[in-house]
């Protein structure tokens, strides 16, 4: 396992791909900053470097979908171009495949947060004026931060088992995407109409789906009820889909 | 071109990838008309044709990303299946390529929103009850038909060119949405922070133009400006598109 992960991590972080996105997702970091600077200047952002770091909590939400880009990066069509028929053919088990793949993807994502991040908060420390709240606008970042990565771990295994077992890339994409995003409207409209048993169950289903603990604007610092909550729904999407993903892949026949 | 319309539709309405698609939308559609019944028969009285059909001119923006689908039935992976080059390599010209898809991708984005808007607008009208405001309810999604088309047209002319000119398919469809979705946002924050002309910009764009129809009923100069703003969009997309896939190196 160990040689086989040390291979994906090698393929994963040479390719051109992985680096101009976290070149692009670095500019971009970049960009932003220089916006509140430039417009700090100006007069009309009067922010410290603390509201920097908690204006970007909103666009924790995005993280969901750039986690399937990272999936992406290590997964690269491979039924496409034929290589998973290699590693299997090979005789490598189908779960070291899956996971291997799986937990190189884990751990590119994570590099590619802790990057963007880093030269966000540089940036910002560096252009924008310190303020009196900037140690609890840092807690509350590095907060909804750990609240936002089980979330992200589970789209990136929803993207994972999505994508070693459907091998068109569109109808892939679609499904992971109707997932992520279209599920959190139909429970809520279902929530509005019908009977209470309705509602009530259609509510509960609505706090298991991804996007719903980061939907929520202002969270108590530490509250130890939304961990629980962002992490049991993570860690629920990623053990089901893996566990389903797998079970799948190993019985599924790759021409 | 005729040659290739007929080859290019053979292939498309050949394969299953077309019916299978539509299946699973009109089955969820049947879901929706379903569900809608059954609160119906449960007592709910505020399900009746105008509140179900009204639904249609709220939903414009899903036929704005409809062609990510559709243009992938069309165009298909082309570049990883490496069936582009062949097509290149016998000597069909590039224009003819590009407009023959993009022509094919518009007939069956045209066909599946018929079929898709027939069985749901039928749906509506055959299962639920009828009131006097159902000829509103009528005009107003006529309305904001006319003007999304031209938007939705648009939205496929800047899919194509994502798919012509991007290799991976992951990534062309990621930047499709980016453009049709997120520069709105993002022109939305600039015209707040930086100057209110990315505001102005931001009202022309098809997502923004499209959501905003259904409250914009029976002006009909905003239909004209969709109009206008569609058939710009689409005539600038589909120039960028085609010329840059004809400086493209095809591996």
């Amino acid at each position: 396992m160990r040689a086989y992960l040390t291979a994906e991590w090698g393929k994963a972080v040479a390719r051109p791909y992985y680096r101009i996105y976290l070149a692009v997702m670095a500019a971009l970091a970049a960009a932003l900053a220089l916006i509140w600077w430039w417009t700090g200047r100006e007069g009309m952002f009067q922010g410290s470097f603390g509201e920097c770091l908690s204006l970007l909590i909103p666009f924790f939400s995005a993280g969901i979908y750039l986690a399937v880009i990272v999936a992406d990066a290590v997964f690269s069509d491979q039924y496409k171009a034929g290589t998973l028929k290699n590693e299997v053919s090979y005789g490598l088990p189908r779960v070291r495949i899956y996971l291997g793949k799986l937990l190189t993807a884990a751990a590119a994502g994570l590099l590619l947060v802790f990057l963007t991040l880093l030269a966000y908060a540089v940036l910002c420390r560096l252009f924008i004026p310190a303020g009196p709240e900037d140690w609890q606008a840092v807690q509350t970042f590095l907060f909804r931060l750990l609240a936002a990565l089980p979330l992200w771990l589970g789209a990136l295994s929803l993207t994972m088992a999505a994508m070693f077992n459907i091998a068109h890339t569109v109808p892939m994409l679609a499904v992971v995407l109707v997932c992520l995003s279209g599920l959190g409207p139909v429970f809520r409209g279902l929530a509005g109409l019908g009977p209470d048993w309705l509602s009530a169950l259609a509510e509960a289903l609505y706090r298991l789906t991804l996007t719903a603990p980061m939907d929520l604007g202002a969270v108590s610092l530490w509250d130890p009820a939304y961990l629980l909550w962002c992490w049991g729904v993570g860690l629920l999407w990623s053990a089901g889909s893996t566990a389903v993903g797998l079970a799948l892949f190993a019985r599924r026949d790759i021409h | 071109m005729r040659n290739y319309l007929t080859a290019e539709c053979y292939k498309t309405f050949r394969r299953k990838y077309f019916y299978i698609v539509l299946a699973v939308c009109l089955g969820l559609e049947l879901v929706l008309l379903g569900c809608c019944w059954l609160t119906l028969s449960w007592g709910n009285p505020n399900v009746t044709f105008s509140s179900t059909a009204v639904l249609v001119p709220f939903l414009l923006g899903m036929g704005l990303c409809a062609p990510l689908i559709t243009g992938d039935i069309v165009f298909s992976d082309q570049y990883k299946h490496n069936t582009l080059k062949n097509e290149v390599s016998y000597g069909v010209p590039r224009a003819r390529i590009y407009l023959g898809k993009l022509a094919v991708t518009a007939l069956v984005s045209v066909l599946a929103a018929l079929a898709m808007l027939g069985l749901y607008l039928g749906g509506c009208w055959l299962l639920f009850p009828h009131a006097a405001g159902d000829g509103q309810t009528w005009a107003l999604v006529g309305y904001c038909l006319a003007g999304a088309f031209p938007l939705w047209l648009a939205g496929l002319a800047v899919v194509n060119a994502c798919y012509f000119l991007i290799r991976s398919n992951t990534i062309a469809a990621f930047t499709g949405v980016g453009i049709l979705l997120l520069v709105s946002q993002i022109f939305q924050l600039l015209g707040l922070l930086i100057h209110p002309v990315f505001e102005v910009i931001r009202q022309f764009m098809p997502n923004v133009m499209v959501d905003s129809l259904a409250n914009m009923a029976f002006q009909w100069n905003y239909v004209g400006l969709c109009w206008l703003s569609g058939l710009v969009w689409f005539a600038a997309a589909t120039a960028i598109g085609l010329l840059a896939f004809r400086r493209k190196e095809i591996r």
